[in-house]
């Protein structure tokens, strides 16, 4: 009875239902809207990051990232390789062996990061390839063939063709000197990146520096990226005690808190707008209620209890606020999706924003189940939570003053 | 009590002069206008030991040409230094290099030395004030603090030396903070022609991550009194004398 | 006279129902508040992000040799020093300008090195330019007795381990290629916010500096503070016609993303405000509907007894204006004390430090106050009630009085 009563007063205040219904719905959607495109930009940078070069997450030796230089390289590399290749979460790998050496073109040498990669490998794990600009991308086979970033290029003065001298040191710290050929050059828009690397097939690497089964670290990606925390929590188990697996939110600690710093002003800023809507929600409610105060009033002196009467108010805003957060999520969830698939794009921003480390003028809206649920949610409650001050205001009068409200 | 606080600083002054003599003493001792030598360098550390054999010739403190000779892998590389300035030529491609500031104070070929330590071999006559902290009987023991305007790293060095022979026995070198950073020891001191040197040298980091490490020098060959030809401290001279 | 009767009702009619009042006085004043907050933190965040920059690096104009900003040789430098600083003293419009002799190299101690960057500069003259004493947070603003000492960025110190009184050495090339090499000493310490030079940079005198390097009378870069925002382009215009070999840029042009971020804030604030202000006319509407609605009878008895139309209309318009204004005191008043203590004690977000400096913002941030917030918000508030009049009026011009006493009209 409860239930029709309160179908039946939401029909016939028709101002108060319109209002609550497009207010919510349209906070709705606004909110999911405005949360999938502040989580996709975010994401944007951070994938860019992620996956130009660094990779989801890395196994190396314990003390690696804290000392660099030769003291903690991985000596048994095809042990950790078979490790990697039987566990399943894993979907693809990579060796990596880094060093600093001096490059020159002429006589002036360049310091350089210098990475010996496993080409077909690196193909699935970081963006090398897909940044080809000029020449070729290194093969398996290649011996001398050199793949250099666009500014470093250009600071050796060298093109495609063009002859390079490595001078380094070899992991047993004797001298390791090489001319190698430029097979390809790239550009990841990394400005940093683009002007300090060069890559070389690491077979071939190997024989220069000594580094035979030796790597600097494995860089991996897991079939569920999303879940990187227990992925990387569940290989560290598997793996023997002198190594770790860490994935990109240690080492990209930074951005990562960039990004959550930028999260929380857009949170800050939208809660605002939240705050006006539920006032007026319970303002409309408030009116609406009051209106029918003499009404209530009968009802109460008909035998309703005031538990009653919360519950027929309190169906009514359950109602509208289900009517419309349902639509509210399906159309705020379809745009979020669309847009997840064809991102928007502002021509000029990866330019402009380059040294932030944006690289790309898309900006993609992040499509998240859960995400989109709690947004969905929160407006929900924020609903029920506008009307609980009016109907307690109104429990409060008896009937005889309910009846004869003015 | 003038003439007390005169004769105290008459001491202090005397002995200053006595260190920077001693210092003096020993740096003409060590180097000569010409030096040529052969040695064994050794370097330990966590990956094992490895052996590099070096032929070097150098002229008073700013000239130096130094050739590897072994490993057979590294045979034949050659690096000079005039003055502040270091290039390296590399058989295998043929090719020399300058190497920039930014390796200078990196280590060299895996050493505990840097190659500023090979480079500048900075003067602790000219570079450093020293004052006498003990003496007895033939040792002495030095302190050397860095002059104002010194481009040295160290806080300050202390120095054991055997006053007979005009050579140091032991250097302690401390950082700004005056905490110890690395030893240097020397041993088994032999006459060569008009100087007095130790053949062999270790230095020992002090850095808690790198306990194991240590780098020996043995000399094999040293001559002091030849004139060495003023080809070698060319740039010619890195690729033509690497054979 | 009627008028005042109208504000006279108005102001009674509201308070006769306080909860209704309140709700939307406190909707205006919650928002309002937030909105006033929100705009302060971010407009501090730029300016102070501009601001440093000016101060501590390019002041309004910068000048450089045309070659200088892709490859910083010392071969591209300004020389002679003279025919600029003639050029400069004969302009007005130019307050102080700060000569800049800079270098990469490598600092290091017995311990470590790194890369870093050696500048020459005044003291006095980056005092008067920009303020540089201001961020010394350690040791003194001075290069020590016969200028032989160093200030050096906080970060850098850091790294390195660096108190007052350190020694460090610094090597570089010098105009010939050759390597020197000079020691100093710390005696200051500066945290600008600017993280070129708290990562980077170590100032010593251009004395010092010019001898080391073996350059005379030059400088890679002659920065410029130009009185009045107006003359900025005027001044650089001048220049460019007395120099025409060399860039001469502004701030903006140097640092285009400053202006993007905020034209970008600006567009955030502006879009804040419209969505906020109209969904609230849309809750003040709601109130001053009803409470038209249910005066219905009250106000015709009023145009019955020959009330002006223009009366009752003004009545209802001050209600809305009233509890408009009243939210928008309370609300500026918050919004006030918000800012007072964001502008001085700041926000302190130290604990995402890492990721703010990564962005070059400090870890505490300052809001700014300024009157327009003020008054951009007065309008707000004053077109949202405007706007939630309209439909409750149209409701009061179709009243017929007679009916509506009649009981025939609701």
């Amino acid at each position: 009875m409860l239930f029709s009563l309160a179908f039946r007063n939401i029909v016939k205040s028709k101002g108060r239902s319109i209002t609550t219904l497009l207010l919510s719905t349209f906070s709705t959607i606004l909110f999911i809207c405005y949360v999938a495109l502040m989580d996709g930009s975010h994401h944007q940078i951070i994938k860019s990051s992620v996956e130009i070069y660094t990779g989801y997450a890395h196994v190396n030796l314990n003390g690696y990232r804290d000392e660099g230089g030769y003291d903690n390289l991985i000596e048994e590399a095809d042990r950790i390789d078979a490790i990697l290749k039987n566990d399943a979460s894993i979907k693809a790998y990579s060796p990596r062996f880094e060093t600093y050496a001096l490059l020159s073109g002429d006589e002036k040498a360049i310091g350089s990061l210098i990475a010996g990669i496993i080409p077909s490998r690196e193909q699935d794990l970081s963006k090398l390839k897909d940044s080809l600009i000029k020449g070729d991308y290194l093969s398996d086979n290649d011996t001398n063939a050199i793949y250099v970033g666009s500014e470093l290029s250009e600071r050796l003065k060298v093109d495609v063709g063009s002859q390079i001298a490595m001078v380094g040191s070899s992991v047993d710290y004797s001298i390791a000197a090489d001319l190698f050929t430029v097979k390809g050059i790239f550009k990841t828009g990394l400005f940093e990146f683009d002007s300090q690397s060069a890559f070389v097939n690491k077979a071939y690497l190997d024989t220069v520096m000594l580094s035979d089964n030796i790597a600097s670290y494995f860089t991996l990606y897991f079939h569920n990226n999303d879940k990187i925390d227990k992925m990387t929590t569940d290989l560290q188990a598997s793996l023997p005690s002198e190594y770790e697996a860490v994935n990109w939110k240690i080492l990209l600690t930074a951005l990562v808190q960039a990004m959550l710093v930028d999260s929380i002003f857009g949170y800050i800023s939208i809660s605002i707008f939240f705050l006006v809507i539920f006032f007026v929600i319970m303002i409309f409610s408030y009116v609406n209620i009051y209106t029918r105060a003499r009404e209530i009033g009968l009802l109460r002196a008909l035998g309703l209890t005031s538990k009653d009467i919360f519950g027929m108010l309190f169906v009514e805003i359950l109602l509208l606020a289900t009517v419309s957060i349902i639509i509210g999520t399906i159309i705020g969830a379809s745009i979020a999706y669309y847009y997840e698939l064809n991102p928007i794009v502002i021509s000029g921003i990866a330019e402009t924003y380059k040294e932030y480390g944006v690289v790309s003028d898309e900006i993609p809206m992040k499509f998240d189940l859960f995400t989109i649920t709690w947004n969905a949610l929160t407006i929900f409650i924020l609903n029920l939570a506008a009307i609980l001050y009016p109907i307690s205001k109104i429990n409060k009068l008896t009937a005889m003053e309910a009846m004869r409200y003015v | 009590m003038k003439s007390l606080v005169s004769l105290l600083l008459i001491t202090l002054f005397l002995h200053a002069n006595e260190a920077q003599a001693i210092i003096k003493k020993l740096e003409k001792n060590l180097r000569g206008d010409y030096m040529y030598s052969t040695m064994s360098m050794i370097v330990t550390s966590k990956r094992g030991k490895r052996t590099v054999k070096i032929e070097s010739w150098s002229e008073e403190n700013d000239k130096s040409f130094i050739k590897i000779l072994y490993p057979k892998k590294d045979k034949g590389i050659t690096f000079l230094k005039i003055d502040n300035q270091m290039w390296q030529y590399i058989p295998k491609i043929e090719r020399t290099i300058k190497i920039p500031p930014s390796m200078m104070l990196q280590s060299w070929m895996g050493s505990d030395f840097t190659n500023d330590d090979m480079v500048k071999e900075s003067s602790l006559e000219e570079d450093y004030s020293a004052k006498l902290l003990s003496k007895k009987g033939d040792s002495a023991t030095l302190e050397l603090i860095p002059k104002p305007d010194a481009a040295v790293v160290w806080g300050k060095i202390i120095i054991d030396v055997d006053l007979k022979n005009a050579v140091p026995v032991k250097e302690v070198f401390y950082d700004d903070m005056m905490q110890k950073v690395r030893i240097m020891t020397f041993s088994k001191i032999e006459q060569h022609g008009s100087h007095r040197v130790p053949m062999v040298m270790e230095l020992k980091p002090l850095d808690p991550n790198k306990k194991k490490n240590r780098t020996k020098v043995i000399f094999e060959k040293v001559n002091f009194d030849t004139k060495i030809d003023p080809s070698y401290f060319t740039k010619q001279a890195l690729k033509r004398y690497s054979r | 006279m009627y008028n005042t009767i109208a504000q006279h009702l108005a102001w009674l009619s509201i308070w006769r129902r306080k909860t209704r009042s309140l709700m939307v006085i406190m909707m205006i004043a919650l928002s309002l508040s937030g909105l006033l907050g929100l705009q302060g933190l971010y407009d501090g965040m730029i300016s102070h992000l501009i601001n440093t920059t000016i101060r501590s690096d390019s002041g309004e104009i910068s000048l450089y040799d045309k070659k200088y900003r892709l490859n910083k040789s010392l071969d591209y430098r300004l020389t002679p020093l003279s025919k600029y600083e003639d050029a400069f003293s004969k302009m007005e419009s130019i307050e102080a300008y700060s000569i800049r002799l800079e270098k990469e190299g490598l600092i290091a101690t017995a311990h470590k090195s790194l890369g870093a960057t050696l500048k020459g500069i005044s003291l006095e003259n980056e005092k008067t330019f920009g303020g540089l004493d201001a961020f010394i947070t350690q040791g003194d603003y001075s290069f020590g007795k016969e200028n032989k000492n160093a200030l050096i960025g906080s970060a850098l110190a850091k790294k390195l381990n660096l108190n007052i009184g350190s020694r460090v050495i610094f090597t570089a090339q010098d105009l010939t290629g050759e390597i020197n090499a000079i020691s100093f000493r710390i005696s200051g310490i500066l945290k600008t916010g600017n993280p070129s030079i708290d990562d980077h940079s170590v100032f010593v005198s251009m004395a010092k500096m010019s001898k080391f390097i073996n350059v005379h009378q030059s400088a890679t870069q002659i920065a410029l503070r130009v009185k009045d925002t107006e003359n900025i382009t005027i001044v650089q215009k001048e220049l460019q016609k007395l120099f025409p070999d060399i860039d001469v840029l502004r701030w903006d042009e140097l640092y285009p993303l400053l202006i993007q971020m905020q034209d970008w804030m600006n567009i955030f604030n502006l879009a804040s405000y419209a969505i906020v202000f109209i969904v609230a006319a849309l809750g003040i509407f709601g109130v001053m509907l009803v409470s038209v609605l249910e005066r219905m009878r009250e106000f015709s008895i009023m145009l019955a007894i020959g009330t002006p139309y223009k009366t009752v209309r003004n009545q209802i318009i001050m209600e809305a204006s009233f509890l408009g204004f009243i939210g928008y005191m309370a609300g500026a008043f918050l919004g006030w004390i918000f800012l007072l203590y964001m502008s001085t004690a700041g926000v302190d977000m130290r604990a995402f430090e890492a990721g703010l400096e990564l962005y070059g913002y400090s870890a505490v941030m300052y809001a700014n106050m300024h009157l327009y917030y003020f008054f951009q918000a007065f309008f707000a508030v004053f077109f949202a009630t405007l706007l939630s009049v309209i439909w409750p009026l149209r409701k009061l011009k179709k009243i017929k009085p007679i009916q509506v006493i009649q009981g025939k009209m609701l």
